[in-house]
């Protein structure tokens, strides 16, 4: 089994997620829910509608939150007596190459909803100058940032106790950076400048997911082999 | 004995720079006028000088306000107070076409010292007299002092927290390069020394971290009049004071786990890496203003504005305290390493 | 201890509170703000002996260890 692959075990390793997922789509349900309750929150607090600013700001900070709440159990079938299974059969490298892609899928069809439940609740014409091709790669980017980011702090979380708490206070201030940048980002592309034009930010994006994919290959094995 | 001298020099760098930074004098200057407005025709205004010697050498005191590069405006002495208060009198004619001018003093001890945009002109007020002629806007300079900190406008002597405030920060980056290095040797050889040692730099770098906090704050609370700034800078430390007291809760909370120094260590590389992304990458990008010296989002310190005779304290103050900050870390380690072996 | 730094704190935040007069500014500003170097300088010596005290207080108990 050794002698698979690396995309090959991705593969398998993402459609196992999916599949899990997709048995009990109660979970996927609770995530969506959870993004319409703060967005409904958001929504009840403020008395008139936000300016782009503002706007730019909640999405984020409820993207992130939702983050959270999605990415933090990504370990939950990993520990325990399958763990022992998977370690045999499974390259650690494979595995966390996985969740980062199905994480930040998982991310981004969050992050769309988020975006269609904010126009729903929160107005539309914020969105009126919006650049959509280049407000969706900011989307993509940072999906996937967040999922490299938010997984390899789930797998450093799953082999703690109290999982809940923690993981928000590592988390945080490690996402301080690349929501920054992609807030700054998505800000010019609300107000219409395209991909091209935004490309300070953009490669800022892609330069930091690199940094955050390779570090968290590289030191997921060592979190894997105890 | 033999061993020690370094632990030697990192005290008498840090007393040599500690004694530097109260005893040198400030350079002279203007700290305030008593108004900002100024009408047509006869003024009266009196100034606060700093260091200025307006009664030692009252004989060669004299004043303009310059208009622009040629033009000047002179001013009447009225009284002179004591060495730092003096009042004034000028006389704005009517066909003045500037409407902010730059207040400039000089004595034969001071040279030329100024308030940059010091008065506005309210040209709707006041009765200009019939006529008034400019002079030439001149420089002089004065003694040659040997050593002097630089005037700046609302930082006065508070310029001497230069060399206890930003010491601070280096030493916390040097112990969390430290911390890193260790985690990664820990990682590679599975020695628990190395964990031990990580851990005790990055215990160090929160102390120097939360000083260099706490001393900016005080310092941006009179300088610029807020306890916190929005501010490139600020955002990096910051994010280095969470992310380093994240890295010890963790590592109370796997403390009974088999695989904790490698949960420790794997983080403490992570958040390392993300700190420098915030800090040398992000103002770059940004491109955002800041009020730390080194504008342009630059965090290098290279353009810092210091002058020559500034860095002659600066930096032994940062090598003084880098070094002691590696001695402190040093004793933190043997305190746990003996804990360690003990239990 | 943590009871004393809760009291340092508050004491601060009352500081704060007052800073609004400008009581605050006017100890502070009188000279060329020299006052302010003192503080800082002096924060740095209560965070050193602070550290040095909670150092003494870790040997200490490697010495209750120890017997």
């Amino acid at each position: 089994m050794h002698r698979v692959k690396l995309h090959r075990q991705i593969l398998t390793l993402i459609k196992k997620d999916i599949s899990l997922e997709y048995k009990s789509l109660e979970s996927l349900a609770g995530m969506v829910l959870f993004l319409l309750a703060t967005v409904y929150t958001c929504f009840l607090t403020f008395k008139k509608m936000p300016t782009a600013e503002v706007w730019n700001a909640l999405f984020w900070i409820i993207i992130i939150f939702s983050g959270f709440n999605a990415i933090s159990g990504s370990f939950k079938n990993e520990t325990g007596g399958k763990h022992f299974y998977l370690y045999f059969l499974i390259n650690p490298k494979a595995l966390i190459l996985a969740k980062i892609i199905y994480n930040s899928f998982l991310m981004l069809t969050l992050s769309i909803i988020g975006l269609a439940v904010f126009a729903l609740f929160l107005g539309t014409n914020v969105l009126e100058d919006i650049n959509f091709l280049s407000f969706f790669i900011g989307l993509v980017l940072t999906s996937l940032g967040l999922s490299g980011i938010l997984t390899i702090i789930s797998a450093i979380a799953s082999q703690l106790d109290f999982k809940g708490g923690i993981i928000a206070v590592l988390g945080l201030p490690l996402l301080f950076p690349l929501i920054l940048i992609s807030q700054k980002y998505s800000a010019q592309a609300l107000s219409g400048v395209s991909a091209s034009g935004n490309m300070n930010f953009l490669l800022g994006l892609l330069t930091l997911n690199v940094a955050v994919i390779t570090l968290s290959y590289v030191l997921f094995p060592y979190l894997w082999r105890q | 004995m033999a061993k020690n001298w370094w632990k030697i020099v990192g005290a008498i760098l840090v007393i040599y720079a500690t004694a530097f930074s109260f005893l040198r004098p400030l350079e002279p200057g203007i700290i305030q006028t008593d108004k900002t407005e100024l009408v047509l025709g006869q003024n009266t205004f009196s100034v606060t000088g700093y260091n200025s010697h307006f009664v030692d050498y009252s004989s060669s005191l004299q004043g303009f306000l310059r208009v622009d590069s040629l033009r000047a405006l002179p001013l009447t002495i009225l009284d002179i107070k004591d060495n730092v208060h003096a009042e004034f009198s000028v006389n704005i004619p009517a066909d003045i076409d500037k409407t902010v001018l730059d207040l400039f003093l000089s004595n034969d001890r001071t040279g030329s010292i100024f308030l940059p945009a010091a008065f506005r002109i309210d040209q709707s007020k006041g009765n200009p007299a019939a006529s008034n002629e400019y002079t030439n806007v001149a420089f002089s300079s004065g003694e040659e002092i040997s050593f002097e900190f630089p005037f700046q406008l609302r930082i006065f002597d508070t310029i001497r927290n230069l060399n206890f405030h930003v010491p601070m920060w280096f030493t916390m980056f040097v112990l969390m390069g430290l911390s890193l290095w260790y985690s990664i040797r820990y990682l590679n050889s599975d020695k628990i020394e190395y964990d031990l040692k990580a851990a005790s730099s990055a215990k160090v770098a929160l102390i120097f971290c939360s000083l260099g906090l706490i001393t900016g704050s005080i310092w941006a609370r009179f300088a610029w009049g807020d306890w916190w700034t929005t501010d490139a800078k600020l955002n990096g430390a910051a994010v280095s004071f969470l992310l380093l007291a994240a890295y010890f809760i963790l590592r109370k909370s796997a403390e009974d786990k088999p695989n904790k120094a490698k949960i420790a260590a794997v983080y403490n590389i992570l958040s390392f890496f993300m700190t420098m992304a915030l800090i040398m990458v992000l103002p770059r990008l940004t491109g955002a203003a800041s009020l730390h010296p080194g504008e342009d989002g630059n965090p290098a310190f290279s353009s810092y504005d210091l002058d020559s005779n500034l860095r002659m304290v600066f930096y032994p103050a940062c090598a003084g305290w880098i070094i002691t900050g590696i001695w402190i870390y040093n004793l933190h380690y043997r305190i746990s390493n003996l804990k360690n072996t003990r239990s | 201890m943590n009871r004393i730094v809760i009291l340092i704190l508050l004491l601060l935040f009352t500081l704060h509170c007052q800073a609004q007069d400008g009581a605050l500014e006017e100890y502070f500003f009188e000279s060329g703000k020299i006052k302010v170097v003192i503080a800082v300088a002096v924060s740095i010596a209560i965070g050193m002996f602070a550290y040095l005290f909670r150092l003494d207080k870790k040997i200490k108990d490697l010495e209750k260890n120890k017997k």
